[in-house]
């Protein structure tokens, strides 16, 4: 287990290793299906891709007293779509849940991104993980508008690494 | 007194839905933690291991602070079971259900997740609503409610498929397989499969739902599909997919088996992956 506070060094990113969980800590931008149809659209990025992970998350309503509602990762192989501009506009680092193709992972290796997978369905936990909220873009959206949070300590694993490691390879 | 109209307000429809839809979303749900408790003990140390701790961390958490143990609260899905001999007043069924989901989408903060119309523009409802009603007319003068808190992670890789006639059990199992090889780490395992078996294409995605609401650690009462299902689960558990996807012992929980005859030239299958989390309640009028 290894903590990391963001944003991460490159040596940080060099040194992570497939399969280890790392606690997270620092800024990350919640973005999902919508916003990233807009950020590769017409739209630009409203956060700074290059230093800010990419948090792929749509949290449940916040009830009194909360931060933020439930939010746990959502599957990332929806995005799947938009990261290969993604990655071109500077995205290194993206939070997720479950497997993605192998086309894709080879862009994460020629990019040098790294894929971190949250642990899906657990959001409750997530939230207490939480300490600030604050919506910078496209509001409407409601649950898929663009947030940057800071974490304090939320639980994610290597998924890919920049070594070629892969947790899902069986 | 034998064959007495019994009346239940749509008042009372709202209110249960409202209480199980919240429930199921955040719990407690106690035999589930059990049931990941038991897959915990058997699993090796590893990111598996640690995921699944973290599941059974989360459910806890939920039951404690109130939050939907998931950020994805689902579709609503509702079964009704209904006695011949019940006569629903003030307003219908499916309107008292909806009322009873946008109640507990509004009171326990639970996500909205509807967006109409589903090509285009696709804006979200902000209510949650309208519920999947399932109905089941049978005799008495009960109403009997489950809801399922469906997300779309383990839902979108569910599928439906016309398999040839003479497929039979080996077909139905490649068919589980190949859902849990392509999509059982984007449904957070450990999963529940569900299968729908004959009827036509949509009695049996009704039928593989149906199949996940069967209580955990109960066995089918058809000897020939119990044995079935234990062999997909084990068959299936040996591919190491493991929770979460991390490697493991344990992809798939349980396996659940619903039949209905079907057309002699068809056999409709569906499987229904359902995550770890397992999110149901039900209740009894």
């Amino acid at each position: 287990m290894r903590f990391v506070t963001l944003p991460v060094s490159q040596e940080t990113l060099l040194d992570l290793r497939a399969g280890e969980q790392v606690i997270l800590s620092g800024t990350v931008a919640a973005a999902r299906d919508a916003a990233h149809s807009l950020m590769t659209g017409a739209e630009s990025v409203p956060f700074d891709i290059g230093t800010i992970p990419v948090f792929y998350m749509g949290p449940s309503p916040a009830p009194p007293g909360h931060v933020i509602g439930s939010c746990g990762p959502t599957t990332s192989s929806r995005m799947e779509q938009f990261i290969p501009q993604m990655l071109r506009m500077g995205m290194r680092t993206v939070i997720g849940k479950g497997e993605m193709s192998s086309g894709i992972r080879h862009l994460f290796l020629e990019y040098g991104a790294v894929y971190l997978a949250a642990t899906g369905g657990a959001g409750a936990l997530a939230s207490t993980r939480i300490k600030s909220k604050k919506i910078i873009a496209w509001e409407y959206l409601g649950p898929e508008a663009v947030s940057l949070l800071e974490l304090c300590r939320l639980p994610v694993f290597v998924a890919w690494d920049l070594h070629g490691g892969n947790i899902f390879s069986r | 007194m034998k064959n007495q109209i019994r009346f239940i307000s749509s008042a009372e429809i709202t209110r249960a839905v409202e209480l199980l839809y919240t429930r199921a979303c955040i719990g407690p749900h106690h035999i589930v933690e059990e049931k990941l408790s038991q897959i915990l003990s058997l699993e090796d140390p590893g990111p598996g291991r640690e995921a699944l701790e973290i599941e059974i961390a989360n459910l806890k958490i939920a039951a404690e602070t109130g939050l939907p143990i998931c950020q994805d609260t689902g579709t609503a899905v509702v079964f009704v079971e209904i006695g011949n001999l019940v006569c629903i007043i003030d307003s219908s069924l499916g309107s008292a259900v909806d009322d009873g989901v946008l109640s507990a989408c509004r009171k326990a903060y639970l996500r909205p997740s509807q967006v109409y119309p589903p090509m285009g523009a696709r804006e979200n409802t902000m209510n949650n609503a309208p519920a999947i009603v399932h109905l089941e007319h049978v005799q008495g003068s009960q109403l009997k409610i489950w809801v399922l808190a469906k997300g779309a992670g383990s839902e979108n890789v569910s599928r439906t498929a016309m398999l040839p006639p003479l497929a039979g059990f080996k077909g139905v199992a490649e068919m589980a397989e190949n859902c849990v090889r392509d999509g059982a780490s984007k449904a957070c395992p450990p999963v529940i499969i569900g299968i729908g078996v004959g009827g036509n294409i949509e009695t049996s995605g009704i039928l593989a739902k149906k199949a996940l609401l069967r209580d955990l650690n109960s066995e089918n009462p058809v000897p020939e599909l119990a044995l079935f299902e234990k062999e997909i689960t084990e068959s299936l558990n040996s591919t190491g997919i493991g929770p979460q996807g991390f490697g493991g012992k344990t992809t798939v929980m349980e396996t659940r088996i619903l039949q209905l005859p079907c057309h002699l030239a068809s056999l409709p299958v569906t499987v229904c992956i359902e995550c770890h989390a397992h999110r149901t309640a039900s209740c009894v009028l």
